[in-house]
């Protein structure tokens, strides 16, 4: 049988059980508000000015290249040659997104990661 | 489908869930303890988990069955499901796990300091997360019915127990494990029967799936009817019938049903000879011939291009604001895991789904018949026996119907964990944080009260409604309250209410059946393309209004959010 006694299961949440909900208007992420030096606030618009860049060229990429294909089929004579729907009507719509979306996840995410350690954000003090 | 086979591998899947929820609670025997050691849950496991977690009955047993009713055009779901990741990714992943948020509220009252934001977004994850366990119990009512032949709803009143069980044992969601296990449960459960399904194509001389405008019986086919049913007959077709058949009851007999409308009687068995038109009920009728055969067409209730769009628009966006989806995050060391583990789930979901378009074509070659029935859904379920028969089709069949089951456990189980978790903390105060395994009973059985209620409304669907309001409603308050210093509390709950509010009241009316068909219906079933705008124009507009009352905070909260954590300290000194 088990030795060691095994503590009680406790439901994780972000409030611990014991607070009562009248102590409760401090919310605990920014439970360290103080105003923020300037320097460092210009590191964080630095950083969240290129990030914002970034997320939104993938997200016009997206746009362009999912986005307009309902358009594109519906005006392409492709479709309306039934009864057999072409195959590369399926391989559009069933094969070909899904090493597109995961080819642009990893070039984000690259690209997320310079703009965090490279040169650009050298500026930046350690974060608060 | 034979039962023991299918009854057998659904207890396999629940044994081997068990068991290996048992091992990971040994790894780790807390709660607490297991998130303290998460923090080192490394990247490439992470995703397994949040791909198996969000790999639901929609995707599972939904878009096959979209696909075989509808056409071409319903592989918009998978890439939808798969692109709301991306979107995520670029967009929320990195700066939600720097907030330290743990679920959708934390982050609503971190980042705007208010209580009231934190209590609207907890009403909405909880009206979220019962549209989305809808579709899962109705998918688990299916499974276990074709399984045993129950009822639907008792099928779902025993799936809804059991997630009850391992929800209120603390089983299941706190275990990585499970979670990671269940997704390569999922993709192997379709991955190998599709080698063999087509195999068993080729063997047949690879017909070409043909789509015309009736689908045809390509081999003779056995239909069950479990529920009565009428259906309209286009030609005159002789069938062997046992059970009622226009009020009459008989047992083999071979009769010919006339052109027009024929009533099966509930247990009724037809058998249809190769080559004969199906006949479809009344209900899906007008659907299934208007629009199978050209993507985009009218088959949406006439306006497809606007669904279509619709449906990109919710899936896109709503991704992120799923409450089982957002938790998962949490498990990441760091903001930089985060994207790292999401990029992955991009992958894993691309494999996953890769399967689907397959299924969907060979259960409209082999299995048109679900079209008469309107268990479109099984398609998944009852291919193997189809194309394979025997004990190799029966061995597959329990593979995918195990899978099935893990897909439902596997989503309802993180779904009603997130949904007792809201309502434990937020929207039943006098319950207390301690009262967490009273609220699990709300959470599963409004939901399946309501499973029991409404009528046949396809899985899959069912799930974009919960992503239209997730995107009308979350969406606006994560992306500008990440990126925008200018939200306001009185705007984030404009936000919530008007576009999340406005999201809900529509797919409500839809599920009740209220609308016209039309435009007004159209304009329903698929509020994404105004209510997402109006979510957005609602935050921005009233917080510009009441701008002296950005939270004090907003300058440290945006550098914690945005800024990458600083290297992990040494072990505490002793």
């Amino acid at each position: 049988m088990g030795a060691e006694p095994v503590p009680r299961r406790e439901v994780v949440t972000a409030r611990h059980p014991g607070h009562s909900d009248r102590a409760a208007p401090r919310p605990r992420v920014s439970s360290d508000a103080r105003p923020a030096a300037p320097r460092h606030d210009a590191a964080t618009r630095h950083v969240m000015r290129h990030q914002l860049r970034a997320a939104l060229l993938v997200t016009a990429l997206l746009a362009g290249l999912l986005g307009l294909l309902p358009v594109l089929l519906r005006l392409l004579p492709l479709a309306t040659t039934a009864p057999r729907v072409p195959l590369a009507v399926w391989l559009v719509l069933g094969v070909a997104p899904y090493p597109a979306l995961l080819a642009i996840g990893a070039w984000y995410v690259r690209r997320a990661e310079r703009n965090e350690t490279g040169p650009a954000a050298r500026l930046r003090p350690e974060r608060p | 489908m034979n039962r023991t086979y299918g009854i057998a591998g659904v207890t396999a899947v629940v044994l081997a869930t068990v068991l290996v929820g048992a091992l990971g609670l040994r790894v780790s025997r807390t709660t607490s303890d297991f998130y303290v050691a998460s923090r080192t849950v490394a990247p490439r496991l992470n995703a397994f988990a949040v791909s198996g977690e969000y790999l639901s009955a929609a995707s599972f047993l939904g878009v096959a069955g979209l696909v075989l009713a509808q056409g071409v055009d319903m592989l918009w779901f998978p890439i939808g499901y798969t692109a709301g990741f991306l979107v995520l990714l670029v967009f929320v992943a990195a700066p939600l796990r720097r907030s330290g948020a743990y679920t959708l509220p934390d982050f609503a009252e971190a980042r705007l300091e208010s209580r009231a934001v934190r209590r609207v977004a907890g009403v909405l994850v909880v009206g979220i997360g019962w549209l989305y366990l809808l579709p899962q119990l109705r998918g688990a009512g299916l499974t276990l019915r074709l399984l045993t032949g129950a009822p639907g709803w008792l099928g779902a009143l025993v799936v809804a127990a059991v997630v009850t069980a391992a929800v209120a044992a603390g089983g299941m969601r706190s275990i990585t494990f499970v979670q990671a296990f269940q997704y390569w449960l999922k993709l192997t459960a379709l991955l190998v029967p599709v080698l063999f399904l087509l195999l068993a194509w080729r063997a047949d001389r690879a017909p070409a799936p043909v789509w015309d405008q009736r689908p045809v019986f390509h081999r003779s086919a056995e239909v069950r009817v479990d529920r009565p049913v009428t259906v309209t007959v286009r030609e005159p077709v002789g069938v062997t019938v046992s059970g009622t058949v226009d009020g009459r009851t008989v047992h083999g007999v071979s009769l010919l049903l006339g052109e027009g409308p024929h009533r099966f009687g509930a247990d009724t068995t037809v058998r249809f000879p190769a080559g004969a038109v199906v006949p479809l009920p009344d209900r899906t009728a007008d659907r299934a011939l208007a629009g199978w055969a050209e993507p985009l067409s009218s088959s949406r209730e006439q306006h497809g291009l606007y669904a279509t769009y619709g449906l990109i628009l919710a899936t896109f966006l709503g991704t992120m604001g799923l409450p089982h989806v957002v938790v998962r995050f949490y498990t990441n060391p760091d903001g930089r895991a985060a994207r790292r583990t999401t990029v992955s789930v991009l992958g894993l979901l691309g494999a996953f789904y890769l399967l689907m378009p397959l299924y969907g074509m060979l259960g409209r070659l082999y299995a048109p018949d679900l079209l008469l029935t309107g268990d479109t859904d099984a398609v998944v379920l009852v291919l193997p026996q189809r194309l394979i028969g025997g004990a190799a089709g029966n061995l597959l069949g329990a593979l995918v119907a195990g899978g099935a089951c893990a897909a439902f456990l596997s989503t309802a189980s993180g779904l009603t964990m997130s949904v007792a978790g809201v309502l434990a903390q937020d929207v039943l105060p006098t319950l207390g944080v301690r009262h967490f395994r009273l609220a699990t009973l709300p959470a599963i059985a409004v939901p399946t009260a309501a499973s029991a209620l409404v009528g046949d409304l396809p899985v899959a669907d069912a799930v974009g409604l919960a992503f239209a309001v997730s995107a009308s409603s979350f969406c606006p308050l994560l992306v500008l309250g990440i990126w925008w210093r200018g939200l306001t509390p009185p705007g984030a709950i404009a936000g919530l209410l008007l576009g999340g509010g406005s999201a809900l009241t529509a797919v409500t009316a839809t599920i009740a059946g209220g609308a016209d068909p039309g435009w007004p219906h159209t304009l329903l079933a698929w509020p994404a393309v105004w209510s997402v705008p109006v979510g957005f124009a609602a935050m921005i507009l009233i917080s510009l209004a009441t701008r002296d009352r950005v939270p004090p905070g907003t300058a440290t909260t945006m550098a914690r959010l945005h800024l990458p954590e600083p290297p992990p300290p040494g072990p505490p000194p002793a």
